[in-house]
């Protein structure tokens, strides 16, 4: 029988546990980095098998016993030169941040005055609300790549430079006849067409399979909404993260985008026997993913067209739209009493037997 | 013979085995060689060799005095089988397994093709493999032994020792299903591509030509033939991604089916013929889902089922 | 209560014991049995047959069906002719569009500026009433979407710019007087209607008479009151409820026109003075339907007089062009709805209406003496489908083409296919006698027309695309060759490139 251990494997093994002690040897000015790659090249396996075991030189090697951080004198000549000798063109000591490639933001963030001269693009990267997390269910990846994507004469100048390369490089590609398509904007494939909020919401107003009719049903919703009149947006309740409401018609699917989102419940109460004994439920709130949040609202608009008296569904239903935008709508009461009854049931989440 | 007494009968029974022992022995091993197909056991030659001498003579006899000096140091006291893997559950198969790993092992260090260039082969499928060595050998290990194969397949081909390649070559399947290349479609005399798209119950087939994106689908324009938008746009989409749509004309002919059927059997049919003239498309293609087959078909209806899956409703009585 | 008795047990075991047994009901109700003296209440009672499940017969379902309560409270359905005036809805603006900025309106001048071409021209608003008058906007057209109405300027009505200006007078190649006939045909959404709106729009730029019938098919569906013309042979009908509201049509889009005239021709209408102007001629017609049919002969003479009778000279002035604009002309071309006495359908020619506007049509024929046209475009998508009508028209494009009818290769209806010998009459060629009917289709947009036409949606603020070569060859492609139809339904289908674009917060 062949040896358990594969010996054709081992010597890669072996690199990888060589890598720390040298790489460390190398880096001794930073003593934190020092520490911890020391550490590491002790941890390694000491009992590995006899063929892997590599001869470290004396050179390199180190014990924890010995001192990681420089001896004191070559510390004081290092803080030495930092303060003194090497001084930018203004005498103003340079900071080692500079040497080491700190990131410009790090610095700007410890900048108060620089910080309201910095790039545009940086400042907005820079803003950001209180909370760490984002609750917006639009991406905002478009939005950084949009921006970039402006830029000014020179950068056009190298745009048509780079094109011009990828031009030539087309005429070498074998099996075309004709300029390379360019990256296409927005999807390729033509089963995700459609924005995926328009088509989840297309689909939910299918009945009994018939999508061509759905599809013609949202197109006189889109329509809809393209043309009535900009909503009348309550302070109270507003549309997340919307554009003034003038432009909103112009855009109808990043309208009812933002009219569904907005209405959407962040969780779901799901009514769990067995916690507190007895036999009765208790609510506790479940988080939703964006899809589900988005399928509740849409079935919570739906269902509130059916109130109205309009005789066709898609009118019904862009009606209802619409009474969201402008605050109007039971939706948004239906949306707040699932979130009361959530924050009362905060409570219960510890509660909830973990599952295997 | 005395009159038959039960204690007669016993005696004629007795001498009776005595006499006809010679081929009821003879019988033995070769039934042990027919279970066994293979050599498991070293003493097999060493006890045919004896009995032969030791049958013609009288039915009781001492065995010969044992030669210490010669057979008895070669052979082992206690039966050794052959193959290390003897008492594994399938030692034919781990007898292979074993051999693959030696090879591999020896020929580590041969050049390597990268993975995906190494001439494709058909390796024996796990039935015809279990067939092969007799012995239900499990899917998994299978797979292993089918990735030790594709690695040594991996050595360059100008290398690759002999002793590998008559062991790769025993386990292929009879008739090589890759030697077959494809022929790739190529433009006619007039520079027409043609292809054929199928989806659900309809089927397409188009033939392109450069022009000035006129299409006509069977004899009508597009948007008598396809009145949706929707529609339109799918069955178009490979012209559409691939900015092509006002370079090629379209002449198509589908039949069956419903719209959304005839509809994508077109997409496929225009995407394979868009290759035909410029196979350079064909990652944009994929990505854009336009050369990737739809096989889902109407699901049968089942005994029982009032559809496919819909069971009747439940009546009380 | 249920009986206690199995009566399918009871009539297996002996058929006839049925009619021997007394009745169910009465069983409980027995004091005493024949046979013996204890009352039947104290036996003990019989043992219930168990409610055990009986054999499932063969495929039946397993699953408990439950009744749902249906407790979707709809509100009440809309009132009656609320639907049909939601569906009638015609809206002009959209007042979140964007105002395409450096549009221009239609005007005198600029409808034979062929360097127009593909741009799209603004109705200008007082000319909306008129249109409207003259039902030149049908609800499912994409006018809703835009700021304003306007029309794209193609080849086809840059031709027809050119012919208004000839028939008025003006321009170089003046033909004053000249009559032009056109039958327009084309593909569905090949803008047939939107070319007659053109052209009623140039009517009233030119100071024409505009008379439209913008639905050939209400003459013929039976809707309107019919009443036969007293000694016609064969029997002629008129129908006085359509008439008044040609009338008030004619009069509401051409008041300015119409208000300028005097009358110049003897009528035997009561209530017409020599000093009365067309238009209130053409209102007497409003009040009593029963006149309406005589007010509109009127009118027609009055329109078509060259000259004024003798003795009525003193305000007489020429009487301007005249467009006749007739949509959905298939209807005309086979039976009505109507009834005559013997319930036999009456054909459409024998609508005295309809025959009027039909034989003006016809080739050769010169009533209108002023000049005009005539403009009567057929529909894809409300057409009954009249095979001789089909044939007519195979005719004329032939004729066209330089086929003599007397060639092998010009059409002619098959054999045995009951071709409606009226409509071939009506088409049919008459050799050297001016003014001839002529067949114009409308086909797509060229490439230019169709950049031109997708550009105003952008510059409208509904397409979020940008509009470049590429992109519109694959829309003109798409739309089956820049089929302004398909177009428009390119231009308003929203596929935003799938994900929205996103909100500064």
């Amino acid at each position: 029988m062949p040896p358990r251990l594969n010996l054709f494997t081992a010597h890669k093994a072996a690199a990888a546990l060589r890598q720390p002690a040298s790489f460390a040897s190398r880096n001794g000015a930073s003593p934190l980095r020092f520490r911890s790659e020391q550490s590491a090249s002790i941890q390694t396996r000491w009992n590995s098998s006899k063929g892997g075991k590599k001869v470290i030189p004396p050179e390199e090697q180190k014990f924890p016993t010995q001192d990681p951080l420089p001896h004191v004198s070559e510390e004081a000549a290092e803080v030495d030169r930092i303060m003194s000798k090497e001084k930018s063109c203004d005498g103003q000591p340079t900071a080692p941040e500079l040497e080491q490639g700190t990131p410009v933001s790090e610095i700007l963030s410890r900048d108060k005055e620089g910080m309201k001269h910095m790039p545009k693009v940086m400042q907005d990267q820079l803003k950001k609300g209180t909370r760490s997390f984002s609750t917006s269910a639009r991406s905002r990846l478009p939005e950084i790549q949009n921006s970039q994507a402006e830029g000014d004469a020179s950068a056009a100048m190298l745009a048509s430079m780079i094109q011009g390369v990828e031009e030539q490089a087309a005429e070498r590609i074998p099996g075309l006849k004709f300029a390379e398509p360019e990256a296409p904007r927005g999807t390729l494939n033509f089963r995700k067409r459609y924005d995926t909020m328009q088509d989840q919401f297309t689909k939910m107003l299918m009945q009994d399979g018939k999508l061509a009719r759905a599809q013609k049903n949202m197109s006189i919703i889109l329509d809809t909404l393209r043309t009535s009149s900009p909503p009348n947006i309550q302070s109270r309740r507003p549309l997340l993260g919307a554009p003034p409401a003038p432009q909103l018609p112009l855009d109808p699917v990043l309208y009812l985008t933002l009219i569904v989102d907005s209405v959407a419940p962040v969780f779901r109460i799901r009514q769990q026997k067995g916690i507190a004994g007895g036999g009765t439920a208790v609510q506790v709130p479940h988080p939703l993913t964006l899809r589900q949040r988005r399928r509740t609202a849409i079935k919570w608009i739906i269902d509130g067209s059916e109130k109205r008296r309009d005789a066709q569904l898609a009118q019904r239903v862009a009606n209802e739209l619409i009474a969201i935008a402008e605050g109007r709508s039971g939706v948004w009461d239906r949306r707040d009493g699932q979130h009361k009854i959530g924050i009362s049931g905060r409570a219960n989440l510890g509660l909830a037997p973990r599952r295997r | 013979m005395a009159r038959p007494t039960s204690n007669g009968l016993v005696q004629a029974m007795q001498s009776l085995r005595l006499s006809s022992q010679f081929p009821q022995r003879s019988l033995i091993p070769s039934s042990r060689h027919l279970s066994r197909a293979y050599a498991t056991e070293a003493e097999t030659e060493t006890n045919t060799a004896i009995q032969p001498e030791s049958i013609p003579d009288l039915p009781v006899q001492a065995a010969p005095e044992i030669d210490f000096s010669t057979s008895f140091l070669r052979n082992p006291a206690r039966i050794v089988p052959a193959s290390p893997s003897y008492f594994s559950g399938s030692p034919r198969f781990v007898d292979h397994v074993l051999h693959l790993e030696s090879l591999q092992a020896r020929y580590a260090a041969l050049p390597q093709l990268p993975a995906g260039e190494a001439p494709r082969m058909a390796w024996f499928k796990l039935k015809q493999f279990r067939e092969y060595v007799g012995e239900a050998v499990p899917v998994k290990k299978y797979k292993s032994l089918v990735k030790i194969l594709q690695r040594l397949n991996r050595i360059q081909p100008e290398m690759v020792p002999g002793e590998v390649r008559t062991v790769l070559d025993s386990f292929l399947r009879p008739g090589n299903p890759y030697a077959v290349v494809r022929e790739t479609p190529e433009l006619d005399e007039n520079g027409k591509a043609r292809a054929k798209g199928k989806r659900k119950e309809s089927k397409a087939v188009v033939h392109l030509v450069e022009g000035e994106g006129e299409v006509l689908v069977n004899g009508k324009s597009i948007v008598e033939a396809f009145p949706r938008v929707h529609d339109r746009e799918s069955a178009l989409w490979a012209l559409r991604t691939t900015e092509r749509m006002d370079k090629y004309n379209a002449w198509v002919t589908v039949r069956g089916g419903g719209v959304t059927g005839q509809t994508e059997a077109v997409t496929l049919a225009i995407a394979r013929a868009l290759m035909v003239h410029e196979p350079g498309l064909k990652p944009l293609l994929r990505r854009a889902g336009v050369i990737t087959v739809d096989a889902r078909r109407v699901e049968r209806k089942k005994p029982g089922h009032v559809k496919a899956r819909k069971m009747p409703a439940w009546v009380k009585r | 209560m249920a009986s206690a008795w199995c009566w399918s047990c009871l009539s297996r075991l002996r058929p006839t014991t049925r009619a021997v047994l007394p009745p169910p009901s009465a069983i409980p109700r027995l004091t005493s049995a024949p046979f013996h003296s204890s009352a039947v209440q104290y036996a003990p009672p019989l043992k219930k047959k168990s409610n055990s499940m009986t054999q499932l017969k063969y495929r039946q379902g397993q699953t408990l069906r439950r009744k749902k309560k249906k407790t979707v409270e709809r509100a009440r359905p809309p009132a009656p002719g609320e639907r049909k005036a939601l569906r009638k809805r015609i809206i002009l603006s959209n007042p979140n569009a964007l105002e395409v900025e450096g549009m221009q309106e239609i005007s005198a001048e600029n409808i034979v500026d062929a360097r127009l071409r593909g741009s799209v021209l603004g109705l200008p608003v007082p000319m909306l009433d008129q249109l409207r008058a003259v039902q030149a906007f049908k609800p499912k057209q994409g006018w809703s979407i835009f700021r304003r109405p306007g029309a794209v300027v193609r080849r086809d009505t840059v031709e027809m710019g050119r012919l208004f200006e000839k028939i008025s007078g003006e321009g170089d190649a003046a033909e004053k007087g000249k009559v032009v006939k056109k039958v327009v045909t084309g593909t569905k959404g090949s803008g047939k209607t939107v070319h007659l709106l053109q052209a009623m729009s140039m009517g009233f730029l030119k100071k024409w008479v505009v008379v439209t019938i913008p639905e050939a098919r209400e003459l013929v569906s039976g809707d309107t009151a019919y009443v036969p013309v007293e000694g016609s042979k064969p029997t002629q009908y008129i129908q006085p409820g359509a008439t008044s509201a040609l009338l008030m049509r004619t009069v509401e889009a051409n008041r300015e026109v119409l208000s300028g005239l005097k009358v110049s021709q003897k009528h035997d209408i009561a209530g017409v003075k020599p000093t009365s102007t067309l238009e209130d001629l053409a209102k007497l017609g409003f009040q009593d339907p029963a006149l309406a049919w005589p007010v509109f002969k009127a009118l027609w003479t009055e329109l078509t007089a060259s000259a004024a009778a003798p003795g009525m000279e003193k305000d007489f002035q020429t009487r301007p062009p005249m467009l006749v604009a007739v949509d959905g002309l298939a209807h005309w071309m086979h039976n009505s709805a109507y009834r005559d006495t013997d319930y036999k359908l009456i054909h459409a020619h024998d609508l005295v209406f309809v025959k009027h506007f039909l034989s003006l049509l016809r080739n050769g024929q010169a009533e209108m003496k002023n000049g005009g046209m005539l403009l009567y475009a057929t529909s894809t998508s409300n057409s009954p489908g009249v095979y001789a009508l089909e044939v007519a028209l195979d005719q004329m494009t032939a004729r066209q083409a330089g086929i003599k009818p007397t060639s092998p290769e010009y059409p002619s209806a098959e054999a045995y296919s009951n071709a409606d010998p009226r409509v071939l009459d009506l088409f049919k060629p008459i050799e050297g006698k001016e003014p001839q009917m002529e067949l114009q289709t409308l086909g797509g947009l060229t490439r230019d027309e169709t950049r031109g036409y997708l550009e105003y949606f952008a510059r409208s603020g509904l397409l979020r695309e940008p509009v470049n070569e590429n992109w519109v060859g694959e829309k003109w492609s798409m739309s089956g060759g820049g089929i302004i139809g398909e177009l428009e339904k390119l231009g308003r289908h929203v596929r935003s490139a799938a994900i929205p674009t996103p909100a500064a917060n």
